[in-house]
């Protein structure tokens, strides 16, 4: 059987200026992984990794230099608009900023049922609204908010009228995008279960997108990491935060703050990060990566399967088949 | 006397709905100390390090006292102004909004009263960006949003204040980066033998800095204690509720994470009673029609009818 989502060797430029002296970034850079029904894998790295970029590559919204994305068995990236249009119900997207996302001119439940007038066009209004009204209780939005516009709306309940509005069409795959990124601390916690119990119960797949590491560990079984557009290591949550291969999976799990008081940080050990365009012939992690060897500058590491169901892209990662230890306190 | 007394200090904003972002806040920062106030959006924690320097925006008027090294910060004629930058430095969120784009960044450290190029190199050292000499010619929209916070540091450094507000230092910046800023901060006022008033909203930030920490809720100071204390059994049930709903790398996994339920009040929007009652699993009848005085116990205090006891935290 193939996989929901199977992405063999993507990549994703953009022009940083035009004409003779053209330049690109390679912002994804020829990334492979499935994702299976049912699944929700959890994408994690830092702002400029690509990861957006990748989630968006995934729905067609930005145009692929290279690679082929596959659903349900069949090549997608090169469909005509109108084909994928029919496929696109299956897939959908959910952004960080909730405000964003809604027409300010319209009312929660409109934009809720909003979806349903390009893919179910044979609704009346009536039966549009009744969909929206049984959508909206299932992620917990109360029904007098329903004809509220956004604005007399918090950010955690719109964010729920989002994903009602993404899940209205029944999709197979939502994209969620720092979902909880933009919201209080108090509130964020609510829409992650509400996004796990969603999963549960319909039995759907998600690519969780998040920055924050503790979130997408609790909540997805599998894990990606990214570095400067590159996937740097695959794994079972299970196995990869207690004992992560890749040095920039180990730095970003030491990122994590603990609440414990003044837990003595260690000092900058490592080279801050700075922005760099695209990585090159090396490792992408070479310039900030504590373990570097002279081969790490030239010599790009693939994804090589290490035990344990994980995809490792380090030169080094068979000498700490444990895993890495976290940098010393 | 400690460095910073806050007493009373209240902030209103005129408009067609008169708001109060704080409320009767009081709050002191020795010298030499790290204190942290967290609270969610529209909490009032801006408001408050606004306040205190003076820089409301036109329609707040704040009341109430504000004490710097024994002068009255609040009053007419902008006290407060004596004491921007020399006595009192900032940090904020933003770093690229408290550079000016088109200077150079020597030149706008070396801004700072009778300062030369070589204090800015040297404040650029300290603040551990590599190759400072390099960086002082540079523009800050040459830099990545750690450096430039680390420049936005070195610039609130350079005249030397006694105490820093630091306003989400660390929310704009990527996770590692994070954590190296905060790295930064903590060496940085041992150092200078500096106080700094922390604001943020992620109680991860606070662990690993404060000294003591206030919880701000609907601009009231609902809880403040000495931070050890605080981390291992907060009193105010709100307080406990932030605490528990950090996600943590060790939880099993799949386990649904603790929330509060409910939203935070509206700014401005006046319970009768406690003003965390439509939320909290604590909540009785006397919640809901008597506010809550902050009752202090020695080092701590805290604005609840029924505080948790050690075994309920």
């Amino acid at each position: 059987m193939s996989a929901l989502l199977d992405l063999r060797n993507v990549t994703v430029t953009y022009a940083l200026n035009h004409g003779p002296r053209r330049r690109e970034l390679t912002a994804v850079d020829d990334v492979s992984f499935t994702l299976e029904s049912g699944e929700m894998l959890g994408l994690v790295g830092e702002s400029g990794c690509g990861k957006s970029t990748l989630g968006r590559a995934i729905l067609r919204l930005v145009p692929l230099a290279a690679g082929e994305v596959h659903w349900q068995g069949r090549r997608i990236d090169q469909l005509g608009r109108k084909e994928f249009r029919d496929l696109r119900r299956g897939l959908q997207l959910v952004f960080q900023d909730p405000h964003a996302c809604l027409d300010p001119r319209m009312t929660i439940i409109e934009s809720v049922a909003e979806p349903l007038r390009s893919f179910e066009p044979g609704l009346s209004r009536s039966q549009r609204a009744a969909r929206a009204t049984a959508l909206l209780d299932e992620v917990g939005l109360a029904s007098e908010l329903s004809d509220r516009y956004p604005h007399q709306a918090s950010g955690g309940q719109l964010q729920r009228a989002v994903i009602a509005r993404a899940l209205i069409v029944d999709p197979r795959l939502v994209v969620c995008d720092e979902p909880v990124s933009a919201l209080d601390v108090s509130v964020q916690g609510q829409i992650v279960n509400l996004l796990a119990r969603i999963r549960r119960e319909r039995g759907l797949a998600s690519l969780f997108i998040s920055h924050n590491l503790a979130v997408v560990a609790g909540l997805c079984e599998r894990v990606m990491v990214m570095y400067l557009g590159r996937i740097v290591e695959i794994a079972p949550r299970a196995v990869l935060v207690p004992a992560p291969l890749h040095p920039y999976t180990r730095m970003l799990l030491d990122a994590v703050p603990r609440i414990a008081p003044i837990a003595r940080r260690r000092s900058a050990a490592v080279p801050p990060a700075e922005v760099q365009g695209s990585a090159g012939a090396g490792c992408a992690f070479a310039a900030r990566c504590p373990h570097v060897i002279a081969h790490c500058h030239t010599q790009r590491p693939p994804l090589q399967p290490m035990r344990g169901r994980r995809l490792v892209a380090c030169h080094r990662a068979a000498e700490w088949p444990a895993g890495l230890p976290p940098a010393a306190g | 006397m400690a460095l910073l007394e806050i007493n009373r200090l209240t902030v209103d904003f005129d408009g067609p709905r008169g708001i109060r972002a704080v409320d009767h806040v009081e709050l002191s920062v020795e010298r030499q100390s790290c204190v942290a106030i967290v609270g969610e959006s529209g909490s009032g924690k801006s408001q408050l390090l606004l306040a205190c320097t003076g820089l409301l925006a036109a329609n707040g008027r704040a009341s109430g006292s504000v004490c710097f090294d024994g002068m009255e910060l609040l009053g007419a004629g902008d006290p407060a102004a004596q004491i921007r930058g020399s006595g009192i430095g900032f940090v904020f969120q933003d770093a690229s909004g408290s550079l000016t784009p088109h200077r150079r960044i020597g030149d706008q450290l070396a801004e700072a009263g009778g300062a030369t190029m070589a204090d800015a190199e040297r404040m650029l050292e300290r603040v551990r960006l590599p190759d400072a000499r390099r960086h002082l010619a540079e523009y800050p929209h040459e830099l990545s949003g750690g450096m430039r916070q680390r420049v936005a540091i070195a610039a609130a450094l350079m005249p030397q204040p006694q105490l820093l507000f630091a306003d989400e230092p660390t929310t704009a910046l990527d996770v590692t980066v994070q954590a190296e800023i905060i790295a930064l901060l903590a060496d940085l006022c041992r150092e200078l033998g500096m106080a700094m008033l922390l604001v943020t909203h992620d109680l991860g930030v606070v662990s690993s800095l404060a000294e003591r920490i206030a919880v701000m809720y609907a601009g009231r100071i609902v809880e403040s204690d000495e931070a050890a204390r605080f981390l291992a059994g907060p009193g105010h049930p709100y307080s406990a509720g932030l605490l528990a709903a950090v996600p943590r790398l060790d939880d099993p996994p799949g386990s649904e994470l603790r929330t509060i339920a409910g939203t935070p009040p509206r700014p401005g929007m006046i319970l009768p009673g406690c003003r965390f009652e439509p939320r909290c699993a604590h909540a009785q009848a006397r919640c809901r029609g008597e506010d809550p005085p902050f009752v202090r116990h020695g080092a701590a205090g805290v604005a609840c009818h029924f505080p948790l006891k050690q075994g309920e935290r």
